[in-house]
């Protein structure tokens, strides 16, 4: 087993690996795709606090020791939290103008797709001193040019775990992951996203992650439909407590909640692969939205997040990798040496990052549908 | 009954301005925002969510375009007849014994059945999850009885769903039941006995058709809303039934294609309002049965 | 008065009865007796705890929804009463065609299946540009549930005795005031009942509430159903057995009053309150 050390982390080039792996997609898209909406970015005014916080994020994705250290600094700020499970869902509640949010967790793609639609607010850079611990290779991504609307959070992959108790054939493609369904009827879960369970599905031909071309996506279709009765269940959440407790033997799922597996205990024999055909490589990102009622608030709160130190107390609750390598220093050698979280350039060669059409993200919401109504 | 009360003109107020305040209400909050799912299913939906007032035709072909949504309406409308059924074939026995109860139990009865059907439908559909799990309670119980040998698994399947169908529509059922039923003149299937027919007769010739307004009334109550249905599919069924309710709310939720989401809406409103009008004629139908003995 | 059925009729039905509530039950008995489990997992006993109540009690977000809940019930039950005991009332004395144009509303909204409403509502708020949040939770609950009210109330108007009333009207109380001290008494067991369902349902709702909530205002049952997409838990189950008991004791309270007739007492009381107004009147 490879043993990472944190300096290859450093020369490691990710917009170049991730160039590569997306053939061309990010560099391209770094030529200012992202139609922004207003040029003038609108610094906000540097002004007082405001006395609370809302925060927009996925579930169990901040460590509560990070809250409670930020609320000791801050004791007159109240602080809440409101969670979601997909990217989709929280789009659907911002476009549907539930105002009050002020801070978002969106991928990368989802910075994307947000900044043209508007939806997110100019980072004032005075106010995020931390922004300079900040890997240099993640300040520019193809997402945000500039990081202008948003920074970094951590990145991971997304995959396959299985019950190697279970499952006693070693799995290590997506072909092993559609083609063993019918062997394990019943016992095999999905994401409950469009974008990940249709792309994997592209992946399973070898297409790519963010292939729009109708052909196929409809081979991706096919394979989905014939895939449905095997399935156990769609979900993005339950995976983790359905693996413990045998109830499933192979999930897609994110390389964090694998590793968290991992700390359990006792542990359950769940081995975590990124498949071989190639897979998502994704950074989520913190956002302020543009409705913001709180934005000073907000804005201390990212400061405060891109502390190393806090972000190394982050890796130890979410097990994901960090985007600064001062933070990968402090993390603990279990971490920053898990190949699971910390995977080696072959690993991560053949993944891409999701670049989002309109046209293409219709296409893949229909055949998700057909694919749950199959 | 229904003769004017003298009080029928409340001097300076008429008696149409006491409805006025639920009218207006239902007018602004019900009837309006329906109107907006009608008028937005003819409108475009823009990237990645949200509306354009963009006039466009092409939401309602959509839904014929793909098997896809046919498929999933055909699936509720089957899984909304198999509940309506269960409901009825598990409910029609308990109204006719709650019916025949002396007075001072059909209420202790009446209350407990009113109890369960008031609480939170999500706790209860949770609840399953928990009775019914892998290492749950009945599936212990029935291991160490030896009725089980191996995993239980009943959650994240169609009979799941059914169960929790069932499960949350019954007293919908059974309190139409029970009003007919409980009206039901007893000395009419004493006439029938004493005129020869047989219990089974009985029941056929004089109880079902005089309770046929309850029966129907009771499948209408629970075939409409279940059309509908959208958490028990989606945490019983472990999100593999895609019923339409789960469609539409997919719509507005994950691929925020409203325009064709409140076309969907539409259709279902239609089908609905096809099946009330199609209620109406059978009753009136039904309330005069032959008197065959 | 009961009636004994014949054969193996009535044994038969008795065991069917008892199955099915015992099948309409367990689920509830359940998440209470799994919400005083010391140990986190639901299929082994390990001992009586409160500690998981502790657990949610001490959790900002969950007493925030509770919050949310109560707040969002009580106005929605106040409303909803309202309304719907002026229809029910406005119910009885309108020709038969408005009558029955008022009825097929009433209905409309209690049958229409709740995604539905839930879309359009949400189509409407965000297209007036009204923001996402408790008012807009409470505008949505009210229409459903002065539905509720309208019918419960009216159910009870329909077998009260009229007689009260003109007599009231005999003596000389106008039409207002035999309203508010003959009428609305007399219907107050009903209204009460009404509130009281009223109450629950706002309480408990989940699908309409989901589409029409902001992001500070998260109800207990969406609290209950975003704790729930991570698997069973604990806590869970002891937030769940206090929103049980909240809508147990409204329930119960609400059958008992209905089931108490007005008839009998405070009648006489009643007449004489007419009547004391009736002279009142004439003395100005």
């Amino acid at each position: 087993m490879n043993r990472i050390k944190p300096s290859d982390l450093t020369r490691r080039d990710f917009l170049v690996l991730s160039a590569a792996a997306s053939g061309g997609l990010i560099l391209a898209a770094c030529g200012g795709n992202a139609a922004v909406n207003n040029a003038a970015a609108s610094e906000t005014p540097v002004g007082p606090m405001e006395n609370a916080l809302s925060i927009y994020n996925w579930d169990q994705y901040l460590s509560p020791d990070t809250l409670k250290a930020f609320q000791a600094k801050y004791p007159s700020l109240q602080v809440t939290a409101a969670t979601y499970a997909s990217n989709e869902d929280m789009l659907a509640k911002i476009i549907a103008g539930a105002k009050g949010y002020d801070i978002v967790v969106p991928t990368g793609y989802m910075v994307e797709i947000m900044i043209q639609k508007g939806l997110l607010l100019p980072l004032d850079k005075r106010q995020l001193a931390n922004f300079s611990h900040v890997d240099a290779r993640f300040r520019n991504p193809g997402y945000d040019p500039g990081s202008k609307y948003s920074v970094p959070k951590d990145w991971g992959t997304t995959g396959f775990g299985y019950r190697t108790d279970k499952v006693t054939v070693p799995m290590t493609s997506w072909k092993d992951f559609f083609d063993n369904a019918s062997k394990y009827s019943g016992k095999v879960t999905v994401l409950d996203g469009a974008t990940e369970t249709v792309g994997m599905a592209l992946k399973y031909f070898g297409y790519s992650y963010n292939s729009d071309s109708d052909q196929e996506l409809s081979k991706a279709k096919d394979l989905l439909v014939k895939f449905k009765p095997h399935v156990g269940a769609i979900t993005s959440t339950d995976y983790k407590a359905n693996l413990t407790n045998g109830t499933m033997y192979y999930s897609m799922g994110w390389n964090g909640d694998f590793e968290a597996l991992q700390g359990q205990t006792p542990a359950p024999p769940v081995k975590y692969i990124v498949p071989k055909e190639g897979s998502e490589l994704w950074v989520d990102a913190w956002s302020i939205l543009k409705t913001a009622p709180h934005p000073v608030a907000a804005h201390t709160f990212i400061n405060f997040l891109l502390d190393p130190k806090i972000e190394a107390q982050e890796a130890q609750y979410t097990y994901y990798a960090q985007a600064e390598s001062e933070a990968v220093a402090l993390t603990p050698d279990a971490i920053k040496s898990d190949p699971i979280v910390y995977p080696t350039d072959a690993v991560l060669k053949p993944l891409e990052t999701r670049k989002a059409t309109a046209k293409g993200q219709k296409a893949r919401d229909q055949i998700f549908s057909e694919f749950k109504a199959a | 009954m229904q003769r004017p009360s003298p009080l029928g003109r409340l001097g300076s107020l008429p008696a149409p301005l006491l409805l006025a305040p639920a009218s207006l209400w239902y007018i602004a909050f019900f009837l309006v925002p329906l109107g907006f799912v009608f008028v937005f299913s003819f409108l475009t939906s823009a990237d990645f969510g949200g509306i354009e007032f963009k006039f466009s035709l092409d939401n309602y072909p959509q839904l014929l375009r793909s098997a896809v949504y046919l498929k999933v309406f055909a699936n509720t409308l089957v899984m909304a007849f198999s509940g309506t059924a269960l409901c009825l074939l598990i409910g029609f026995p308990l109204a006719y014994f709650l019916a025949t109860r002396a007075a001072r139990f059909k209420n202790l009865l009446l209350v407990l059945l009113i109890v369960p059907f008031w609480t939170s439908f999500l706790t209860r559909t949770y609840a399953w999850l928990i009775l019914l799990s892998n290492n749950g309670p009945v599936s212990h119980l029935l291991q160490q009885a030896n009725l089980l040998h191996g995993d239980l698994n009943f959650l994240y399947s169609y009979k799941a769903v059914l169960m929790g169908v069932v499960y949350n529509y019954l007293p919908l059922m059974v309190f139409p039941l029970y009003v007919s039923l409980e009206r039901l003149d007893k000395r009419l299937l004493e006439a029938a006995k004493d005129l020869g027919a047989g219990r089974l007769g009985a029941f056929r010739r004089i109880t079902i058709p005089l309770t046929m307004p309850g029966i129907l009334t009771g499948c209408l109550l629970v075939f409409i809303p279940l059309m509908g249905e959208y958490v028990v599919p989606s945490i019983l069924g472990g999100g593999k039934f895609f019923m339409i309710g789960n469609l539409i709310g997919d719509e507005f939720v994950s691929a925020h294609d409203w325009a064709f989401g409140s076309a969907l809406g539409m259709a279902v409103i239609v089908v609905l309002l096809a099946l009330i009008v199609l209620y109406f004629r059978v009753s009136r139908r039904a309330s005069t049965p032959e008197m065959g003995l | 008065m009961g009636q004994r059925l014949s054969g193996l009729v009535e044994p038969g039905l008795r065991v069917w009865t008892a199955a099915v509530y015992a099948f309409l039950f367990l689920p509830i008995v359940v998440v209470i007796i799994f919400s005083f489990n010391a140990s986190r997992l639901v299929d082994v006993w390990s001992g009586f705890s409160l500690k998981w109540y502790g657990t949610a009690w001490t959790d900002p977000s969950i007493l925030s929804a509770l919050k949310t809940s109560l707040i969002v019930a009580a106005i929605n039950a106040v409303l909803a009463t309202t309304f719907g005991t002026l229809a029910a009332i406005g119910m009885q004395r309108v020709g038969q065609r408005l009558r029955t144009a008022f009825e097929t509303l009433v209905y409309g909204t209690i049958v229409t299946p709740e995604i539905v409403i839930a879309i359009a509502s949400l189509l409407f708020f965000v297209t007036v540009n009204v923001d996402l949040g408790i008012p807009t939770i409470v505008i949505a609950h009210v229409v459903y549930n002065t539905s509720i009210v309208a019918l419960i109330v009216r159910a009870r108007l329909v077998g009260m005795d009229r007689t009260l009333e003109e007599a009231a009207a005999d003596l000389g109380a106008t039409p207002i005031q035999t309203l508010r001290r003959v009428t609305i008494p007399l219907l107050y067991p009903a209204i009460l009942a009404g509130g009281l369902l009223a109450f629950t349902f706002s309480f408990d709702d989940f699908v309409l509430t989901f589409f029409v909530s902001g992001a500070t205002s998260t109800t207990l049952p969406l609290k209950i159903f975003s704790m729930l997409r991570f698997g069973i838990s604990p806590v869970i189950n002891a937030v769940a057995t206090v929103m049980l008991v909240v809508t147990l004791t409204c329930i119960l309270g609400a059958s008992l009053l209905v089931r108490r007739h007005g008839r009998g007492d405070g009648e006489a009381g009643l007449l004489l309150s007419a009547a004391r107004t009736a002279s009142e009147q004439r003395a100005a």
